[in-house]
């Protein structure tokens, strides 16, 4: 009954609908990702200012890049109320006592309130926070303690913390961490920050080129800003290399690939027909969204490739990119071979879910590009490794991400055979991809810690988990195998199994690393973690109770 | 009867409901194998679960189950090949890790710059006795536990000249204690805790003992005397503005500048101090003055000169923080710092506990070098010093006792610090005993029966046969940072068996490869006083090639019984049904 209801949709000519979906396909392409408003000036004006190159965190960086990690680090954010970075932290420059009044310092805890004597405030200003002498005394004490290696309660690593923000805040607003200025011979050398600008030799020029920057900035007029910041800018010299990494920030590419992947993920779930093989004209269309959504994904991910000069899965924030780009490859290469609406639905929403994760919680991914330490660089086989590894993990989610249509419609339409057995096919197929992407990759890391440091295997957490992850996924196949679960169970393994994953991606590094025991659980949102674990659990067993009454009635 | 026994046996090793409960039971081991390293360490976990009698033998019946069901198989057919390849690499990954098990080596050698060696150290620890008269020695592996162990276990009963040694407590890892206990002509020995709302310390003190008599105590120094404080004569002072512009520095004595302009020398700027502050707090977003104790000495100080004023306020305990007014970047480009006389010298605070000939105990508050009149002490009762809402309390005192040492189990540090195991070690002879304590590296000598024995633990060692040199460690750190960005050491190899005598780089991730041994460049120290030292792994394990070879023909069976039919043409079992 419900498949002719959907297939009464008019199904338009195929002219009509390529072009439609073209013109869908442009304007997704053209409007910009929201940017936030860049106060007292248009955009343009901070461009050379977004422009300047930084030294900082052991590489040369755009400001914009810069000025994105100090805000992270101080706020949690990257903008505050609707300001961007470099305009927001120019504001701190120059008009320092407006800003230190703002609360701007996020006291995250209820314990870190108390100890502030705070009530139900959200943030701190700075000002507040340096004026609690009580605060700072603490503050030089904890840090004593930790330098003499002693551990920190919990109270006391929050309070750090936030001395450390409102140190980093103070030493920005002072200019001091503006590390623009090159020395003149020797560029790998320490830079020099604004607060040294008259005392750097070679640098005449700079100081007058700032105080008209700072004139014009307090005026308010804006020409004269711009012109004054190209000059500034045009003063500290000028490196064109960093315009990669400047093109990279500011075309946000995973920002405009998970909008095209969630705009694909709700035409093709609520506009296409839920049966799998035919393609209408939203079909087409949330296809091209997953399409134009995985160019961004993968164009930006070459960009960052190129920035880094190594392959960007070092952290969590890429590995959750990478693993996201994954998921849509495998749905993409299934596709080309059982095109299916639910199998490119599900991929898009396992994508958009991860780069949505990745864009908006920069405090907990942290989204800057760091050097890597010195038993990870040129390496070869780390490469490979941790490459295959987090493809298995893409090709897993994306069997999770299909297990959960299936509980859908396992639960609430059982009767839809056609599509249940298009679905556990894909499944299966994605757990098949995973387990040989997963044996090899754990293999893979054997080779790596042999060639390293002469080890090939050491029961070390993380590669014990990868160990655990696959054994669960074989215990799921060969239980198919068997026959002692049917497509339902393993559908619901599919999902169950994922676990394991989360566990050796996300577990290791958050739950076992920082040791059961210890004052950090907690820390890296383990809680939200495992709600969300909990709640997805939950409607696992809700989907398996609703099934087994629908198989009864 | 028998065949039919073992024909049952045979069914159920190769049967895949066997091979299920084992993933299972291998997931859940290695699960709970991580939890215990979280809890206990990787010493720990690798005791309990991973190299236990009881894992291997799961292992053993996760091999026999892959034969077993690959030779069920038989004969076998070309559909097979996929499965076969599959369950051999497996076979040949068991295999070779068997191999490792019973056949590599993996060491640790730290070469200081200028210093040459060739022996490894193995992680096995073990005690070192000599007898240096009667020129004998013998070496005594140390069993270590997985958890905290007391008892009485034998490490030898045949030591030389008839010296029994056991082992009464391990723990994996430690914590040095001092505990004072009293003893009959021993010092006056007094527990003191010092705290307020923030910090809170306590410890021992022992009169007379100079290294022991007197400690710091967060912002206040504590010390125990048999005389009361005197008052000094000479006057607190108040510190030294330091200015630094184009690269030069300059001195000035907050007294001399105190209202005064005073040129800074190299520049056309001049500075004064505006304000002395050496209570500074802040009240209603005012900087005000306290009191006059340098509980938090600050400065305003002015920078006048080419026609623009600068005010900066500078606080001595926060050096770090930003001093200038107005919070530009400083037009002077002048940067200022203020050093106060820190807690030390005679305008201290200081808490004294006295007690007296009579042996009547007193306390004495002496806040910048001016004393407060001495008043009785009583034990377990609180005080307050009257500085920062600090308080005290004396909980113990013995009027005669003596500081014992020893060690005290802790949970396992967090991953990233090295555990510190500690022994207690008892050595008998006769009727005569000795106890000592032993952590890495430590050393003790005693006596029974007239004979001196010198102990030493640490870890055994082992020769390469040949010798390395380190003739120069170099570290790279990323640009503006102290983070390193590689390192690596210049070696000579001297192998006489062999002939080779050459110079080369170990650099990470390039080993040196020699004897089948491979040398990695693991780690470094640099001490602030002293050569470099270069830390390498040193690792020879014959199982390798056996698991790499396994490792790619399992992978290669897996790819061909998911994607070539004509390999892999095994029906599932519930399709049968």
């Amino acid at each position: 009954m419900l498949k002719n209801n959907r297939m009464s949709i008019p199904v338009m000519s195929r002219r009509a609908g390529r072009f439609l979906a073209a013109a869908m396909f442009i304007v997704l392409f053209l409007v910009p990702p929201s940017e936030a408003a860049n106060a007292k000036f248009s955009k343009a004006a901070w461009e050379p200012l977004e422009s300047m190159a930084v030294q900082s965190g052991g590489r040369i960086k755009p400001f914009l890049s810069f000025a994105r990690e100090v805000m992270v680090f101080v706020t949690g954010r990257e903008t505050f109320e609707g300001r961007d970075a470099v305009s927001t932290l120019f504001g701190w420059l120059a008009e320092t006592e407006a800003w230190e009044r703002q609360p701007l310092i996020p006291v995250s805890s209820k314990e870190l309130k108390d100890s502030l004597g705070l009530a139900g405030e959200k943030r701190i200003s700075p000002q507040a926070l340096a004026s609690d002498h009580n605060f700072l005394q603490k503050a030089e004490t904890l840090a004593a303690k930790s330098d003499a290696g002693e551990t920190l309660t919990f109270l006391e690593q929050k309070q750090m913390d936030l001395y450390q923000r409102l140190n980093l805040f103070y030493n920005s607003a002072q200019g001091r961490t503006w590390t623009v200025i090159a020395p003149p011979v020797a560029k790998d050398q320490r830079w020099a920050g604004l607060d040294q600008i008259a005392a750097v030799p070679g640098s005449e020029s700079l100081k007058p080129a700032l105080d008209a920057l700072l004139a014009a900035y307090q005026a308010g007029d804006e020409r004269a800003f711009r012109q004054k910041a190209e000059i500034f800018a045009n003063a500290l010299g000028r490196e064109p290399s960093l315009n990669r990494e400047l093109h990279y920030l500011r075309l946000h590419p995973f920002r405009r690939a998970w909008w095209l992947y969630l705009a694909a993920f709700l035409v093709l779930l609520l506009l296409a027909p839920l049966h799998a093989k035919t393609r209408t004209f939203f079909s087409a269309c949330g296809l091209l969204a997953i399409v134009a959504g995985f160019a961004f994904h993968t164009y930006g991910f070459v960009l960052r490739c190129w920035i880094a000069g190594r392959p960007p899965v070092s952290n969590m924030y890429e590995s959750v990119v990478w693993v996201s780009w994954a998921a849509v490859l495998f749905s993409l290469i299934l596709y080309a071979f059982n095109r299916s609406n639910h199998l490119a639905a599900s991929a898009a929403a396992v994508a958009a879910f991860g780069l949505i994760l990745a864009d908006t919680l920069p405090a907990a991914l942290d989204p800057s590009i760091s050097p890597l330490v010195p038993v990870l660089r040129n390496n070869f086989w780390l490469t490979i490794h941790v490459l295959t590894i987090t493809l298995s993990y893409g090709a897993f989610a994306l069997a999770m991400g299909v297990g959960h249509l299936a509980l859908f419609f396992y639960a609430f339409q059982p009767r839809r055979e056609d599509a249940l057995k298009g679905l556990t096919l894909f499944i299966y197929r994605a757990v098949q991809i995973g387990v040989i992407l997963l044996a090899a990759g754990t293999i893979l890391g054997g080779v790596w810690a042999n060639y390293s440091w002469g080890r090939f295997w050491g029961w070390d957490p993380k590669e014990t988990w990868a160990l655990i992850a696959l054994l669960g996924y074989l215990t799921l196949l060969h239980c198919r195998f068997i026959g002692w679960i049917g497509p339902f169970g393993l559908t619901v393994g599919a999902v169950t199994a994922f676990l394991g994953i989360l566990m050796a991606w996300y577990g290791v590094n958050y739950v076992l690393a920082a040791g059961l025991h210890s004052y950090g659980f907690g820390g890296g949102g383990v809680s939200y973690v495992s709600i969300f674990v909990a709640f997805d659990l939950a409607l696992v067993a809700l989907a398996a109770w609703k099934y087994r009454w629908n198989a009864r009635g | 009867m028998l065949r039919i026994a073992i024909q049952a046996l045979y069914n159920f090793l190769a049967s895949l409901k066997l091979a299920v409960l084992l993933l299972i039971g291998l997931a859940i081991a290695l699960a709970a194998g991580t939890i215990l390293e979280s809890l206990h360490g990787a010493l720990a976990a690798q005791k309990v679960i991973y190299h236990s009698g009881w894992f291997t033998l799961l292992l053993i019946l996760l091999g026999a189950n892959v034969a077993a069901s690959a030779l069920n198989r038989l004969p076998w057919q070309k559909r097979h090949l996929g499965f076969l390849l599959t369950h051999a690499g497996i076979l040949l990954i068991l295999f070779g890790s068997w191999m490792t098990q019973r056949f590599a080596v993996e060491g640790i050698l730290a070469l200081a710059e200028g210093e040459k060696s060739d022996r490894i150290e193995l992680p096995q620890p073990l005690l070192h006795i000599l007898v240096p008269k009667a020129q004998e020695t013998l070496t005594v592996p140390l069993k270590t536990t997985a958890f905290e162990w007391k008892g009485r276990r034998p490490l030898t009963e045949a030591g030389p000249q008839g010296l029994k040694v056991y082992l009464a407590a391990y723990y994996p890892h430690s914590e040095h204690l001092e505990e004072m206990l009293p003893k009959a002509g021993g010092k006056p020995a007094l527990k003191a805790s010092v705290y307020n709302a923030f910090m809170g310390s306590g410890g021992w003190l022992l009169q007379g003992d100079p290294d022991r008599d007197n400690v710091h105590l967060g912002p206040a120094h504590v010390r125990f005397s048999a005389v009361e404080f005197e008052a000094s004569s000479a006057p607190a002072e108040k510190g030294e503005i330091v200015l630094q512009a184009g690269g030069k520095s300059a001195r000035f004595a907050v007294e001399d500048l105190l209202g005064k302009e005073t040129p800074i020398p190299g520049t056309s700027y001049s500075v004064s101090v505006i304000r002395y502050l050496p209570h500074a707090a802040v009240e209603n977003n005012e900087l005000v003055n306290k009191s006059e104790a340098p509980v938090n000495p600050a400065c305003e100080i002015s920078i006048t000169g080419n026609g623009i004023t600068e005010m900066h306020t500078v606080f001595a305990r926060f050096p770090d923080f930003p001093t200038i007014h107005g919070l530009k970047p400083s037009q002077s480009g002048v940067k200022v710092g203020f050093e106060a006389p820190s807690a030390e010298g005679s305008a201290e605070n200081e808490l004294r506990f006295v007690r007296k000939e009579d042996g009547s105990l007193v306390y004495q508050i002496i806040t910048q070098g001016v004393p407060l009149p001495p008043s009785p002490l009583e034990i377990g009762k609180e005080y307050t010093t009257g500085w920062m809402d600090i308080r005290f309390i004396v909980e113990s005192f013995l009027p005669e006792a003596e500081l014992r040492t020893g060690f005290e189990s802790r949970p396992m540090p967090s991953q990233g610090k090295s555990p510190r195991p500690a022994a207690l070690v008892r050595f008998e002879k006769g009727p005569e005993s000795h106890e000592a304590w032993f952590t890495t590296g430590s050393h003790e000598i005693f006596f029974l029966g007239g004979v001196p024995y010198h102990v030493t633990y640490g870890d055994r060692t082992s020769s390469l046969h040949f010798e390395l040199e380190l003739k120069d460690f170099m570290i790279e750190y990323y640009p503006g940072t102290q983070r390193p960005a590689s390192f690596k050491s210049n070696v000579s190899l001297e192998d006489p068996v062999k002939g080779v005598s050459k110079e080369l780089i170990i650099s990470m991730n390039e080993p040196l490869q020699h004897r089948g041994y491979k040398i990695y460049q693991s780690g470094y120290q640099l001490p602030q006083n002293g050569s470099e030292v270069s830390i390498f792994q040193v690792a020879r394990d014959p199982g390798i090639p056996v698991k790499y070879a396994g490792s790619i023909v399992m992978i290669l069976g897996i790819v061909i019984m998911f994607y070539m039919k004509r390999f892999s043409n095994q029906k599932p079992l519930y399709a049968e049904k």
